[in-house]
């Protein structure tokens, strides 16, 4: 588990390095984002489920023609649908670089450092995700759907084993005009573990979120 | 001794023409010598000879005309007025520049001389000389002369494009010099051609007589620093398009269709059946996905691009700015350009 956070804290730090060309170049872009997340966990004693508004921020910026770098942070407080449950706060802090092939498709790959507590605890996640990424234009080249699909290699969490293999993905649209941008992406995650005594357990993370984003 | 012979043979053949030259040229020295000796009596026959058919050397017009001036300056001084007159007239038949200077001829020989101008009615332009005329500070001058008063008119002729205006309209008695500045009368520089300057003049003294015409031509090349070519106009390949294909709508409507349906399918493929169900924010995405690509079906399909228009013209606004720039370099080079004056024989080519 430490050594899955070093090479996240290593990812992230080379992330910042390398972000320092983007701002030289003035192509940051400040993004902040309203919205819905939604956790659904079966430990083996039923589904509970979380869910919540959450705000983000962040920073896009582009390195060269085909390397983009964002930087984010999340947070939020997530209710249970059981009042018997109790509630839950998220954190996140998110490094993805992605590097365009085409016009309209390239691949992905980033780190995110989650926490999600409640009043009787708090869980530290480490997340790798790599995928390909695809941002096929509208007539008039402002509006793009953005469709992601990829994998989770490395989802560690304190105290359970790490979790099997599994999608990640994401679908949206993004919106850019002059220095404005608006987007709308629907993100959904999924982990299969193995708690201790072999019991399994599923966890579910999906989102909706409405950003917007100004070029510095 | 051969080789001697030849060499002198060579240099022999060679000086033919220079001594047919030299003894016209002798011989009128000869008689001017003896004019101003007042050998009257012994310079006459020379003279006569010098201007006679049966004188077998060649003789330049201006030798003739010099030879008739001092026939008549002689005869002046001889008392026989009448033929001085006549061979006065001679010479300016020949050349009406013809003058005497008062200051080397006697005020009787002045007189004779100026009868003689009265009697012939010839008008002269003088060979134009090479020159590198700035029309901004400069003017060409035209030597023109009547033998006596006249009406004339002196023009610039243009060869090629035919054209014609005047420079000067109005009496001439004598020699005068006419201007020209290098400019047509519409105000134009003159282009590069041939041109010629044409004097045509009638007697004001022969009532109803004498008319005559002369002319000089010349060569005019306009000299400026290198001009710039302005750029093309942008063709369509430059230029972004200024609407949206018939297509583009269909197209759109497809990839908002894509974007609903990729949504469903990640709700679907995606989330653990275990988990329950959970469209909710795939139907959020999804609804946006097929408004959008509704909207544009029935919006862009061959609708004009106005961003695209307005960055067209900002581009043809640039170019249309480059080429102004460009033209007003030119213009300030065209506005430095010199006239190479050449003199030309004959008419135009």
């Amino acid at each position: 588990m430490s050594r899955i956070r070093h090479a996240a804290t290593w990812v992230a730090a080379l992330l910042v390095l390398t972000a320092g060309r983007a701002a030289s170049q003035g192509r940051w872009i400040g993004t902040g984002g309203l919205g819905y997340v939604e956790q659904r966990v079966d430990a083996g004693y039923g589904l509970e489920k979380f869910s919540g508004l959450a705000l983000e921020f962040g920073v896009d910026g582009r390195l060269s023609s085909r390397l983009a770098i964002t930087l984010r942070g999340l947070g939020g407080e997530l209710q249970s649908a059981d009042a018997a449950d109790l509630d839950r706060r998220i954190g996140e802090a998110e490094a993805l670089a992605s590097y365009t092939l085409a016009s309209v498709w390239g691949f992905y790959g980033g780190v995110t450092l989650r926490a999600i507590s409640s009043d009787a605890g708090r869980q530290h996640w480490v997340v790798g995700r790599i995928g390909a990424e695809f941002r096929p234009a509208f007539s008039g080249g402002r509006l793009h759907a953005i469709g992601r699909i990829g994998l989770i290699p490395v989802a560690a969490i304190e105290g359970l084993s790490s979790a099997a293999i599994t999608l990640d993905g994401a679908v949206g649209l993004e919106y850019e005009r002059d220095r404005i941008s608006v987007g709308l992406v629907y993100a959904l995650e999924q982990y299969a573990f193995t708690a201790p005594g072999d019991i399994e357990r599923a966890e579910q993370l999906s989102r909706l979120m409405l950003r917007g984003g100004l070029r510095l | 001794m051969r080789r001697v012979v030849l060499v002198v043979l060579c240099v022999s053949a060679l000086s033919v023409p220079a001594s047919a030259q030299d003894t016209t040229a002798a011989t009128l020295r000869r008689a001017r010598d003896l004019y101003e000796q007042l050998e009257l009596e012994r310079a006459l026959p020379l003279l006569r000879q010098i201007i006679s058919p049966g004188w077998s050397y060649e003789v330049t017009a201006a030798q003739r005309v010099e030879a008739n001036l001092y026939l008549g300056a002689a005869l002046v001084l001889l008392g026989a007025t009448d033929s001085a007159v006549t061979h006065f007239r001679a010479a300016l038949e020949r050349d009406p520049f013809t003058d005497l200077d008062p200051a080397q001829f006697t005020p009787t020989q002045v007189d004779a001389f100026r009868t003689a101008r009265r009697a012939v009615f010839r008008i002269g332009v003088r060979p134009v000389a090479a020159t590198r005329l700035d029309p901004r500070t400069e003017r060409i001058s035209f030597t023109v002369v009547a033998t006596h008063a006249a009406s004339a008119r002196c023009e610039i002729r243009a060869i090629a494009p035919a054209l014609a205006f005047p420079l000067f309209v109005g009496a001439i008695d004598g020699m005068r010099e006419i201007e020209w500045d290098g400019v047509l009368a519409n105000g134009q520089l003159a282009p590069s051609g041939r041109y010629a300057v044409v004097l045509l003049a009638q007697s004001r003294v022969h009532a109803g007589g004498g008319t005559d015409s002369a002319s000089a031509y010349f060569d005019v090349q306009q000299e400026f620093p290198a001009l710039e070519d302005t750029l093309p106009d942008l063709q369509s390949p430059e230029l972004l398009p200024e609407r949206y294909e018939k297509s583009a709508g269909t197209t759109d409507l497809l990839k908002g269709l894509g974007v609903a349906a990729g949504a469903f399918l990640l709700s679907e493929i995606g989330t653990n059946r275990g988990l329950g169900e959970s469209r909710g924010m795939a139907t959020v995405v999804a609804t946006a996905g097929v408004a959008v690509g509704v909207g544009s079906f029935f919006t862009r399909r061959g609708s004009s691009r106005p961003e695209n228009v307005a960055a067209n013209e900002r581009r043809r606004a640039e170019r249309a700015a480059t080429n102004q720039q460009i033209r007003q370099r030119n213009a300030e080079r065209l506005a430095q350009t010199i006239l190479v004056i050449r003199p030309a024989a004959g008419a135009a080519p």
